[in-house]
């Protein structure tokens, strides 16, 4: 009886430690008349059934430590078999005898399949009515985890659905929607359900969605904009009345954007339509995986589950490195010396695709291959954003089929569906992140336990430590946050205005529901009325004739009544705000891509570029179209694309400090470090290469003037604010102006007088006192703000988005947002979205806390001081950096050369001036 | 008070003189001139569930009152764009503000958004003028097609704007009046308006700074 009682006891905390919720017990010890533990035995999957005497060390006897056990049991002496196991945890007994799951079981046996753990760990937590975040890698079937949880569920408990929809599926990738959107239909027809899965996107035609409407699909796959679309329709609710699950796929992706932020607000919403729904997310492995639990599900942390896959995916890094380091620049960014290395990598694998940093960069490379290897013409492509849409699925579906050997691409590739064939990743360049290199890599090798495999190829010599410093993040698993926004009031007015156009909502129903949010949790109530006041009445400033028509308030329910206005914010609802693009067209016909409008701007006709990885002469723009005849000019200038320069995340940079202090010991296993051995040997000779905790500044004097270049290695971001704080701080010392330069190791600041300094006033220059105050002085914060505005008045509604031809017909409209921005400072400085374009210029473009935080390392760090006679290979990148603004590539590249053969020659020797 | 900052240009010896108010003073027939008012622009926007403020539009007013007060005309001429669509209730606070400006003549170069506008001039005591005005030397038009010699122009609709580059990719964009030899461009008097800095090449532009004006 006793032992019955333990047992049942024990039971208790096997469920939880099923949760998850790995925890210290000590009901052995504190149980009346307790076992030896040699009559405990605990089980998992891997090792199966052990005596626990096996894990647990005689002191700790009585106190049990319970991590990763499915099960603890008591071997009972009299019915000691390994039968009673199953009975003892008589919940996944229970589920893997319904009917249900057995279908599901003998429908993966008939395709070949095993569900891994992570899968039925899903399946049972679903039946039990929980909702949560299933973390796996790519490959590992995830989509499956939430998915046939569904179908288990239903199958189990058919009486429990309604007609109609059931199964919401959210995801961030149009093209990943049919390919989905198929599997799932093959699977349920294999089960034997006759459910239609349907698709709703931009790119559903609007008979499709007509149909829908009058009757939707069991399963929907869907964007977050489109969700909020349906949530513009008359009687929207009536569609979700039946919904029982809200998945949410790559949820990282969303998490920090404000698609994110689309998707919290939709849940929220479905919630109080379908009771009793659940949230699924589905997440690849990132930095803050309770963060990003806590966005999807906020406040339920005692009902919500984590599941992590244990399976693991295998990648394999591979730097490429010359013979000899010098056949490495110092500096540059195209790599492209090294492409003659490329070719039997190419040549040995399968497929392979290789990712460039920015669309100009794969056109060069494009160009490149080409005339390394002619014999790849037929077999290599270019896939970026700019290019044609129609080429692009081309080009994808070659991919498919294996008759692409190279593909040459930007982050266009970085997501979607898996190319089977893709053997090979190379990327070109620092990826500046860690999630995104893996995540690259991943799209090598995609089946489960195969391997994937990344090389990695630098585009100037200090890169090969990022190489490094790669490698370890990927073998410690050091990745990125990926932070969730808070307070992005442009989303919700637009939000506000969606529910008016749709139903109207009641203001204290949905303050309570925006509030369940985790971007509005701490919304205050003033902030809620102000929101509110600006979509009814435009503000605060208003007079006897004031008309402003948006959102009306009649008995309580707040609605749009003008159908004009309810067009409009239909065809401008999203949060994705690109530059305007432009078409580009042959004049004989025939599109080849996009090109930003500011890019053709600058164009004259008979100018040449390349796009596509063709060259075409700019005759003309027509009807929103640039016209183009096909050229044989052999080089030509590339569309230097916005957005390009990716700065390099915090991960990132601290590892890359940590190799730096690795580098001048050659007993390293980093092949990268030892090939760069001999130029950090020459840093050090004229300079000094910093360790972890030491902080670099150089003086250099040269023909240009007194150059000082520190080094925080924080990306380029944080040194752009850096520079102009610390030049401002120095500026109040002594009077003096410094021109700046940065890249993501350093930053230069020049002068044509000496600075003068002591140890006291470098801790002034790095102090984190008054750093806002500061910042503010020291950059045009105003400035960024506007920019920022940008995004932020297309959001909230206050700029109409310029679809080519659609918006012709309302001129009378047309205003930027700078000019918004100006009229808001000057009318109406409390405004909250200036206030949010504000704080998105501190918090995520400047990253105060991330300054913040450097500079109280900084503080902390030995600072060493030296004068070197010439540039270093340190601050060599900077300074080309600084000079690429004036120069093209050509001229570029000849004074690179000559300027690195000067500091060859003239460094000899170093003042060191340590303080 | 802001606007106040003045330049004196000279066509044929008759003087002009520019006003870093975003208007033009014409001693000679003590007339104002000024373009691109844009009335009812705000009103427009709010209309259509864009929340401008309508502190621009009464801003814009009281600036032409201030400059009334300073240069003090007998008439003032509007070289087109004085409304910026149809009737709309902010025309009723340029009635109001009128009350206060009885004995001035107001005169209107219409301008493409003044077109088929079903606004009561008259009712508002606004001359409207035929599409192009000559008084003495000068001919009023909104939008210049080509410069005539022998005579001087003065028209609107472009908004011109002046672009000062910075260091570090910093750029300031302000209004500007651009000197032609035979025509002076005026910038769009109301606040709310973009800028168009297409114009400015090969002219002389006085730039407009907050209450100062910069020739380039």
């Amino acid at each position: 009886m006793k032992q019955a009682a333990l047992l049942f006891v024990l039971c208790k905390y096997i469920l939880r430690a099923d949760d998850g919720i790995p925890e210290v017990f000590e009901t052995v010890a504190n149980l009346p008349d307790v076992p030896n533990t040699g009559d405990i035995h605990c089980y998992n999957e891997n090792i199966g059934l052990q005596n626990l005497d096996a894990f647990v060390l005689p002191t700790m006897r009585n106190r049990i430590f319970i991590v990763n056990f499915t099960c603890f049991v008591l071997s009972l002496k009299i019915e000691n078999t390994w039968g009673v196991l199953l009975k003892k945890d008589r919940n996944v007994a229970r589920f893997e005898g319904s009917a249900g799951y057995r279908i599901i079981d003998e429908w993966m046996q008939r395709v070949s399949r095993r569900p891994f753990h992570f899968q039925k760990e899903t399946w049972k937590q679903f039946e039990n009515g929980r909702s949560g975040l299933v973390i796996a890698p790519t490959g590992f079937g995830k989509t499956f985890s939430v998915f046939l949880a569904l179908v288990i569920h239903y199958l189990n408990h058919p009486g429990a659905y309604g007609p109609g929809l059931k199964l919401l599926w959210v995801t961030p990738l149009r093209s990943l929607a049919k390919d989905l959107g198929r599997a799932m239909k093959t699977a349920l027809e294999e089960i034997g359900l006759d459910w239609e899965v349907g698709v709703r996107n931009g790119d559903t035609p609007a008979a499709e969605r007509q149909r829908q409407k009058k009757k939707m699909p069991e399963v929907m796959i869907i964007t977050p904009e489109s969700l909020h679309l349906l949530f513009a329709q008359k009687n929207n609710t009536a569609l979700f009345t039946s919904l029982q699950c809200i998945a949410v796929d790559e949820w990282h992706e969303l998490l920090g954007s404000k698609r994110g932020v689309l998707t919290e607000l939709a849940i929220a919403r479905l919630k109080g339509v379908a009771p009793g729904l659940r949230v699924w997310g589905i997440s690849a492995t990132i930095g803050n995986v309770d963060e990003a639990l806590e966005a999807l599900l906020p406040g339920t942390s005692g009902s919500r589950v984590k599941i992590q896959a244990k399976e693991q995916k295998k990648t394999s890094i591979l730097s490429i490195i010359p013979d000899h380091i010098g056949e490495l620049p110092w500096a540059g960014h195209l790599g492209t010396r090294l492409a003659a290395r490329l070719l039997p990598v190419i040549e040995k694998s399968n497929t392979t695709l290789i990712f460039t940093n920015t669309r100009g960069q794969s056109e060069l490379w494009y160009q490149v291959l080409l005339s390394a290897a002619p014999d790849l013409a037929g077999q290599l492509a270019l896939h970026h954003g700019s290019v044609d849409a129609e080429l692009r699925a081309w080009i994808e579906d070659r991919l498919h089929t294996g008759q692409l050997k190279v593909v040459i691409c930007t982050s266009s590739l970085d997501l979607g569906v898996d190319f089977k064939p893709v053997d090979t990743v190379i990327q070109i360049g620092s990826p500046k992140g860690v999630a995104r290199f893996l995540q690259r890599a991943g799209r090598s090798g995609h089946s489960p336990f195969e391997t994937s495999r990344i090389y990695f190829l630098p585009t100037h010599s200090l890169e090969l430590v990022e190489a490094a410093a790669l490698k370890e993040a990927a073998r410690e698993k050091i990745i990125e946050d990926r932070v969730p926004l808070v307070f992005t009031f442009d989303v919700l007015v637009q939000y506000l205005v969606t529910l008016a156009v749709g139903e109207g909502f009641r203001e204290k129903e949905l303050f309570e529901e925006v509030k369940q949010t985790y971007c509005f949790r701490e919304l205050a109530p003033e902030e809620w009325q102000w929101l509110l006041r600006f979509v009814t009445r435009g503000g605060e400033v208003l007079h006897a004739y004031d008309e402003f028509q948006k959102v009306v308030v009649e008995e309580g329910v707040y609605r749009v009544k003008s159908r004009k206005i309810a067009m409009m914010h239909r065809m401008n609802l999203g949060v994705i705000v690109s530059d305007p693009m432009l078409k580009v067209k042959y004049l004989s016909g025939g599109y080849i891509g996009m090109v930003e409008e500011y890019f053709v701007a600058r164009l004259l006709p008979g100018d040449t570029f390349g796009l596509a990885g063709k060259v075409v002469e700019f005759v003309m723009i027509k009807d929103m179209t640039v016209l183009v005849r096909h050229s044989k000019a052999k080089r030509a200038i590339t569309p230097s694309w916005m957005g390009g320069r990716l700065p390099l995340s915090s991960n990132l940079s601290a590892l890359l400090r940590h190799k730096y202090t690795d580098a001048l010991n050659p007993g390293t296993r980093d092949r990268e470090l030892k090939a760069l051995y001999p130029l950090f040997v020459q840093q050090q000779q004229v300079s000094h290469v910093p360790r972890e905790d030491e902080f670099l500044i150089e003086l250099i004097e040269t023909k240009d003037g007194h150059h000082i270049y520190m080094y925080p290695f924080e990306g380029r971001l944080v040194h752009e604010v850096m520079a102009a704080l610390v030049a401002y701080r120095f500026s109040r010392i002594q009077p003096i102006t410094f021109s700046m330069a940065m890249n993501d190791y350093g930053f230069e600041l020049l002068s044509d007088q000496p600075l003068k300094f002591t140890r006291e006033q470098l801790d002034t220059v790095f102090s984190t006192e008054n750093l806002t105050a500061d910042i503010s002085k020291s950059i045009n914060a105003a400035e960024m703000a506007g920019r920022k505005f940008r995004d932020i008045s297309v959001i909230a509604g206050l700029v109409m988005r310029n679809y080519a031809g659609q918006l012709k017909n309302n001129k009378n409209l047309q205003s930027s947002s700078g000019l918004i921005f100006r009229i808001f400072e000057q009318y109406d400085p409390e405004n909250l979205l200036l206030r949010q374009a504000f704080d998105e210029v501190f918090y995520q473009q400047l990253e105060e806390p991330r300054l913040m935080a450097a500079l109280q390392r900084i503080l902390r760090s030995k600072i060493v001081i030296i004068r070197a006679a010439a540039f270093t290979p340190l601050s060599f990148p900077i300074k080309v950096d600084s000079l690429r603004q004036n120069l093209s590539s050509e001229e570029l590249d000849t004074q690179i050369r000559r300027m690195q053969e000067e500091a060859g020659y003239k460094s000899k020797g170093k003042n060191a001036g340590n303080r | 008070m802001p606007g106040t900052d003045k330049i004196t240009i000279f066509y044929d010896a008759m003087p002009l003189v520019l006003s870093a108010g975003r208007a033009v003073y014409w001693p000679e027939k003590k007339m104002l001139i000024l373009s691109d008012l844009h009335l009812g622009k705000t009103g427009y926007f709010r209309a259509h569930g864009i929340p401008v403020s309508s502190a621009v539009l009464t801003d814009d007013l009281r600036r032409l009152g201030h400059l009334i007060h300073e240069f003090k005309p007998e008439q003032v001429l509007v070289a087109g764009d004085m409304f910026h669509h149809r009737f709309n209730n902010d025309v009723h606070l340029f009635q109001d503000w009128r009350q206060s400006y009885k004995e001035l003549s107001f005169l209107l170069v219409p301008g493409n958004h003044d077109r088929h506008m079903d606004i009561d001039y008259a009712g508002i005591q606004v001359t409207v003028t035929p599409e192009t005005y000559g008084l003495g030397e000068i001919h009023f038009v909104h939008e210049m097609q080509a410069e005539q010699a022998g005579r001087f122009t003065i028209s609107g609709h472009l908004h011109p704007g002046y672009r000062i580059s910075g260091k570090a990719k910093q750029s300031l964009c302000l209004p500007c009046f651009i000197r032609g030899r035979h025509h002076l461009i005026l910038p769009a008097f109301s606040q709310f308006t973009g800028l168009y800095t297409g114009a400015s090449a090969g002219h002389t532009c006085y730039v407009i700074s907050e209450n100062k004006l910069f020739e380039f």
